[in-house]
């Protein structure tokens, strides 16, 4: 079957919403719509069109059971999470000020093990060789090195494992964006992109996350940074100029 | 954070940072709606509570694939969540179906599901067409939906409130299947036209 034809892709959207699409041929155009960003816009309007014919339908109530199941299948082990707050200070100072050095340390620290981490992997040393060489030794960390196309390390992201906190840190000469934003993206391995936070220009920045390292890094390979319009994008648009890996540095 | 005073979509973005009371208040908000979806392709029976299930943990596995927005449409929490719901809820009914027909299965909950289901369309509560009515009254595309002949608006009824297969709306409206493709077909353009007077998708 074509499936260049903007009529017949309409149309095959629209029964696939519907649901009349049926075996092989709802298979075909599944597979479609997750390579095809045009196909995917097509359900999704068509999703609108026939989601506001729900407005009839009415509500109803299901067992009291259902709930506990629900939440007995998505509740986090560790019991209830914490509403979000902000990060506390003594978890930085009570790792920084005995450590004897300020932070220029701690990020020259964390960017020698990172450049060692992705620029030779094969060589990599352990949190303990590391705390040998700077003379103390690194907590538990997610970092990513963000690079440009030619591999030149450009970004520097590092956010302790327990911690709430997230350091953008500009290590190359970047060249800001005429208009928009630079958007850190974080990529899971399942699921889509999330954004993260807006990068600075130069120098430094520190952001509170909505959660801590651990529960929003874990299951993220990757890091890019791309040109936005808006500050808080739901999805990314724009270009992609910086990218790199993201890494447990414990 | 007092998590009653953020809409549907802030709270799908706390969702998806893993803020579980986040998600409780997204069942809180919209299970009720969310079950009558099922229960009108399933019928009120454990098949309907199972797809709900399934699909609110989706929807907390998947809080971070929502968007938005996409390619300049925007798309309201309940447009994603409803499209979830009725997937899960038309996967079932073709398995059921499937299972009715190779009759390799037999078991009395599958039976009893079937009755619900098959109750949910012709008994209790209004009627697909009904329902399609009530929905181009509420939308203010009705006089619009009525250029359409009757048995076009049924035909889409059966499909969209009850997931009837092409199959299933001929054998229910006694019409040839080939008929019934068509009157689909000319439904669904109809919809997108009226839904475009009115500002939708236009």
């Amino acid at each position: 079957m074509r499936y260049t034809d903007p009529k017949l892709l309409d149309h095959l959207a629209s029964t696939y919403v519907l649901g009349t699409l049926q075996g092989g041929a709802r298979r075909r155009f599944e597979r479609l719509r997750r390579d095809r960003a045009d196909v995917e816009m097509l359900v999704t309007q068509w999703e609108i069109r026939l989601g506001e014919l729900a407005v009839s339908i009415p509500p109803d109530e299901p067992s009291a059971k259902l709930w506990p199941a629900i939440a007995a299948r998505t509740q986090p082990a560790r019991g209830p999470q914490p509403q979000l707050a902000p990060l506390k200070p003594p978890a930085w100072l009570g790792w920084l000020l005995p450590a004897g050095f300020g932070f220029g340390g701690l990020a020259a620290g964390v960017l020698a093990a990172s450049a060692v981490f992705f620029l030779a992997p094969t060589l990599f040393v352990s949190s303990e060789q590391i705390a040998m060489r700077s003379g103390e030794r690194l907590p538990p960390s997610y970092v990513g090195l963000l690079t440009d196309a030619l591999g030149n390390g450009k970004v520097l992201v590092s956010s302790l494992r327990h911690g709430k906190t997230m350091t953008v840190k500009i290590i190359g000469p970047v060249t800001a964006p005429a208009a928009g934003h630079m958007v850190l993206w974080a990529h899971p391995n399942e699921g889509p992109p999330f954004a993260v936070g807006v990068v600075p220009a130069k120098g430094s920045a520190v952001s509170n996350l909505p959660d801590t390292s651990e529960k929003l890094f874990s299951k993220v390979s990757k890091l890019s940074i791309t040109v936005e319009a808006n500050a808080t994008p739901a999805s990314p648009k724009g270009p992609v100029i910086f990218s790199g890996n993201c890494a447990k540095l414990w | 954070m007092k998590l009653d005073i953020l809409s549907l979509q802030e709270l799908i973005g706390l969702a998806a940072h893993g803020n579980h009371a986040a998600f409780a208040q997204i069942y809180e908000r919209t299970h009720t709606h969310l079950f009558g979806v099922a229960v009108r392709i399933l019928g009120n029976g454990q098949s309907a509570e199972d797809v709900l299930q399934e699909a609110y943990v989706s929807i907390w596995k998947y809080a971070g694939g929502y968007r938005s927005e996409v390619g300049g449409q925007s798309i309201q929490p309940m447009t994603w969540l409803i499209a979830i719901v009725r997937n899960k809820a038309l996967d079932a009914l073709r398995l059921r179906t499937r299972r009715k027909e190779n009759e390799l299965v037999q078991d009395d909950d599958l039976s009893q599901d079937t009755e619900a289901a098959a109750g949910a369309g012709a008994g209790a509560g209004p009627s697909a067409m009904e329902l399609l009515e009530q929905a181009s009254q509420a939308l203010h595309i009705e006089a619009c939906m009525n250029a359409l002949e009757g048995s076009h608006r049924q035909s889409l009824a059966l499909a969209y409130y009850q997931g009837l297969s092409h199959t299933e709306v001929a054998a229910q409206m006694g019409a040839p299947l080939g008929s019934v493709k068509a009157w689909i077909r000319r439904g669904l353009e109809k919809l997108k036209t009226c839904l475009a007077g009115q500002g939708v998708i236009a």
